[in-house]
């Protein structure tokens, strides 16, 4: 090794599990010229699972990876890198450098036990970094995302208004979600152990998901896992920052969240009043709008935005059960808004984050941008490649799209995210 | 284009994923390539006649403006979705068929994919033949 940083992206779209896996370590590998690398990040869409599943993905990647290698990943909807756009096949991030120390946790049970398996992983990186002699700290942390519940005599539906009905339906929810793992994702509250626990990390987040948000998986070095935190904690000597943007804009629909669950997944009331009929009225839409065939196509266009000192983060919601909101993010009591979203918005979003490194000569880029951006953009994506090509030219950068993001720096605070574009640039 | 071309493998591709039913590359009055239709979603065969029927009508305008760079058409017909990408200066299109509550925005990245290999194949065939 003679100092100098590689880094390689790989591709396969082979669809065979193991064919795909062993291809992607090897387009990713060959940048490096025979360079051990640093660490391996894999994303795969979740077409494997019927065409060999994960395990044999897996085992392709570890006939190629040198043993070791610290790797982590996880299932996402889609991905972007340096060979152009994907809804299907399988990526890969490796790096290779000499001043970079490098340590992988995992946490499991995330849905059941958020905190501990936050500790747990959190605990694994610091200990196995400790002796670090670099300054600068990274943390990629990847969680299971929300999977939505399959409810027994109605199946999965984002819209049930009878009130009878939902009442039922989240009196279940604690069930599901101790007993089955099935339902909120919990990634707040494990990445705040998590950052309890390491301080003084930037840390960049993605929750992993699936095309419909039914199931994902986590990679840890040779597992598949489920409802785990996999997490990569680098100290390098090498320059960084992470930043997001998500370009929604604030509407004149204002109001006040005035009750929430303990929890703060799910709105009661807005404006002291139901929240769901008071959700229409705001908006100046009928009972039509909550069409069950609709809702899905329609409520990422109409988040709820809460203040967070100077920033505005979107709030999507779940469902609607009767009059309750389920969200897939913590809310709390106080004044909140509609954002509004539109495909030239979540374009513009990309061009004001490359902004924030239009100074800088990037070795390498991590972004993670939510999986509704890549369902609403459909081909109009190539746009934000395009942008990010811009900024990256012919070096490596890799966007993940999934289920959630976050981003925490030492100086600003932890931001949890939804319909985000979020990045980590290294350079020198 | 004939019913070996190597965009055939590019459609068996798309015809993998759940959520197309049917694909094809085809303009007015002609289809040009197209998978063995047995592995076609049984769900289309109830609406194929009137969405071949609408289909027609859509190439008519198609050959009217693809010249001019209509890039995508789509209609939808009984809970399906046809998706037009119209193959640059070309009057032929890549079709498919999907639900129409499919994740759409997840089709169009890989139509639009499947396209692309279909321009580099027919770059390809063009130069062979110069």
């Amino acid at each position: 090794m003679n100092g100098e940083l590689k880094a390689g992206v790989g591709l396969s779209r082979k669809w065979d599990a193991r064919e795909a896996g062993r291809e992607v370590a090897e387009t990713a590998l060959e940048k490096l010229d025979g360079e051990k690398p640093k660490f391996f990040l894999l994303f795969s869409t979740i077409h494997y699972e019927k065409y060999g599943g994960f395990q044999e993905l897996l085992n392709g990647v570890w006939e190629v990876l040198p043993e070791g290698t610290p790797l982590i990943g996880g299932t996402v909807a889609g991905f972007m890198n340096n060979y152009g756009c994907f809804a299907r096949g399988v990526t890969a991030l490796t790096v290779s450098y000499p001043n970079m120390d490098v340590a992988v946790g995992v946490g499991e049970n995330t849905k059941r036990n958020p905190s501990k398996a936050g500790n747990d992983c959190a605990k694994m990186i610091k200990d196995k970094i400790a002796t670090s002699s670099y300054h600068r700290k990274f943390l990629l942390s990847l969680i299971s995302a929300t999977e939505i519940l399959e409810l027994p005599g109605v199946g999965r539906k984002s819209v049930i208004r009878s009130k009878a009905m939902a009442r039922t339906i989240i009196s279940g929810f604690k069930l599901s979600q101790n007993v089955l793992q099935k339902g909120a994702g919990m990634e707040e509250f494990v990445l705040e152990n998590v950052i309890k626990e390491l301080p003084d990390f930037h840390l960049l987040h993605a929750s992993t998901c699936d095309d419909k948000f039914l199931t994902n998986y986590q990679f840890f070095n040779e597992r598949v896992l489920k409802n785990s935190i996999v997490a990569l904690g680098l100290t390098t000597d090498l320059n960084f920052d992470v930043n997001f943007a998500h370009g929604l804009k604030e509407s004149d629909v204002k109001f006040r969240i005035t009750d929430v669950s303990p929890d703060g997944q799910i709105i009661y009331k807005i404006n002291g009043k139901p929240a769901a009929s008071t959700l229409l009225e705001l908006i100046g839409y009928s009972e039509d709008f909550f069409d069950e065939k609709l809702f899905v196509k329609r409520f990422p266009y109409f988040p709820f935005g809460i203040k967070k000192g100077e920033y505005i983060l979107p709030r999507s919601f779940a469902m609607i059960l009767g009059e309750s909101i389920p969200l897939m993010a913590k809310i709390e009591t106080g004044e909140a808004c509609i954002l509004l979203a539109s495909g030239e918005k979540l374009i513009e979003a990309a061009k004001e984050l490359v902004g924030h490194f239009d100074e800088i000569t990037p070795l390498f880029g991590i972004i993670v941008s939510c999986a509704i951006r890549l369902m609403t953009l459909g081909n109009g994506v190539h746009a934000v490649r395009n942008i990010l090509l811009d900024l990256y030219k012919d070096r490596p950068f890799l966007t993940v799209y999934s289920g959630g993001e976050g981003v925490y720096c030492p100086q600003k605070g932890f931001f949890y995210l939804q319909e985000s574009i979020d990045m980590a640039t290294f350079w020198r | 284009m004939s019913s070996d071309d190597p965009i055939l493998e590019v459609l068996e591709d798309l015809l993998k994923l759940d959520d197309i039913y049917a694909c094809m590359v085809a303009r007015k009055n002609m289809v040009s390539v197209i998978p063995d239709t047995s592995k076609f979603n049984p769900k289309i065969m109830d609406v194929w006649d009137i969405v071949s029927l609408a289909m027609k009508s859509v190439f008519a305008v198609i050959e009217e403006y693809a010249s001019v760079g209509l890039d995508v058409m789509e209609f939808r017909l009984k809970n399906h979705s046809v998706l037009f990408f119209i193959i640059p200066e070309t009057d032929n299109a890549l079709v498919a068929i999907i639900p129409s509550l499919a994740n759409k925005g997840l089709i169009e990245v890989e139509m639009e994919n499947a396209r692309r290999r279909i321009v580099e194949i027919l770059k390809k065939e063009e130069m062979a033949r110069a």
